[in-house]
């Protein structure tokens, strides 16, 4: 979006992003796997070029994360019974596209 | 993310209508695919299929007395329609859509309607919005978004220009 998020919107963001989200317990009840763990700890709360650098060096992967492949179900569906874990992820999603369209809108506008 | 094949499925269930209006999750399913259809250069059919549960959610925003969420919903309308297949959408929904559009610059202007009654001359409390306001408690930025989206759409004229008038 050209203008600046609406601050309700960001706020809620903003708030959201700053909960604790029980991981390893949702791990343990079985919402997320193991791997789907580490990937999303690979760029939840890092530097924002390192999380950049990280998502594009495998997108297949961060697709299949959020989305699922193969008919297995992505964590926004696995973790929909979660409302902190899908709200979390939401976001967090949010974060990463935001990081990566923004970079391929620059380059649309150097053409 | 529109490279997947059903990009747009996961999210979609969280749209629908809930019962607590305090519930962040839809609102955050729709700005994620809002961002994803939007940042396609080209509206795939994938795309074009999830517009209609879209463009319904974000019109029961545009119905509520929060001038907040009101933009938000208006804003990503703007974000969506910048491409022809999802204005063509956006104006097949336009009782959904446009309708409550209209009512927000009835009310601005002040014109009584039945739907504008409900906002002229009560200022509604709210606590979110921060913006100067015009006539019937209509926020300057939200009218400016509401204005931009018909804006957007005009860019139909051929299709829609004679159902616009009215």
């Amino acid at each position: 979006m050209s203008l600046d998020p609406p601050t309700y919107l960001s706020s809620l963001q903003n708030n959201i992003r700053a909960r604790p989200i029980p991981w390893e317990g949702a791990v343990r009840a079985g919402t997320i796997t193991d791997d789907q763990l580490s990937k999303i700890k690979a760029v939840d709360k890092v530097r924002r070029d390192l999380r950049k650098q990280t998502v594009e060096g495998d997108l297949d992967g961060y697709r299949a994360l959020f989305l699922g492949v193969d008919g297995k179900a992505g964590v926004v569906e696995s973790a929909a019974r979660r409302a902190d874990v899908v709200q979390y992820l939401l976001v967090l999603l949010g974060d990463l596209l935001e990081s990566i369209y923004f970079q391929r809108t620059l380059r649309w506008k150097d053409h | 993310m529109s490279e997947h094949p059903k990009p747009f499925q996961p999210f979609l269930p969280f749209l629908s209508p809930s019962s607590n209006q305090e519930d962040p999750i839809p609102l955050l399913a729709s700005t994620v695919l809002t961002t994803i259809i939007a940042s396609s250069t080209n509206l795939s059919s994938k795309a074009t299929s999830a517009l209609p549960r879209l463009f319904s959610y974000l019109s029961t925003l545009t119905k509520v007395s929060d001038g907040g969420l009101q933009d938000i919903a208006v804003l990503e309308y703007s974000a969506l329609l910048r491409s022809k297949a999802a204005r063509e959408v956006f104006w097949e929904q336009r009782k959904e859509t446009v309708g409550p559009l209209t009512d927000i610059l009835r009310a601005a202007a002040g014109v009584g309607s039945d739907s504008a009654a409900l906002w002229s001359g009560v200022a509604v409390p709210n606590a979110r919005s921060t913006e100067g306001s015009l006539g019937g408690g209509v926020g300057l930025q939200l009218l400016y978004h509401v204005l931009l989206v018909l804006w957007q759409l005009s860019f139909e004229g051929t299709a829609i220009g004679e159902d616009f008038d009215e």
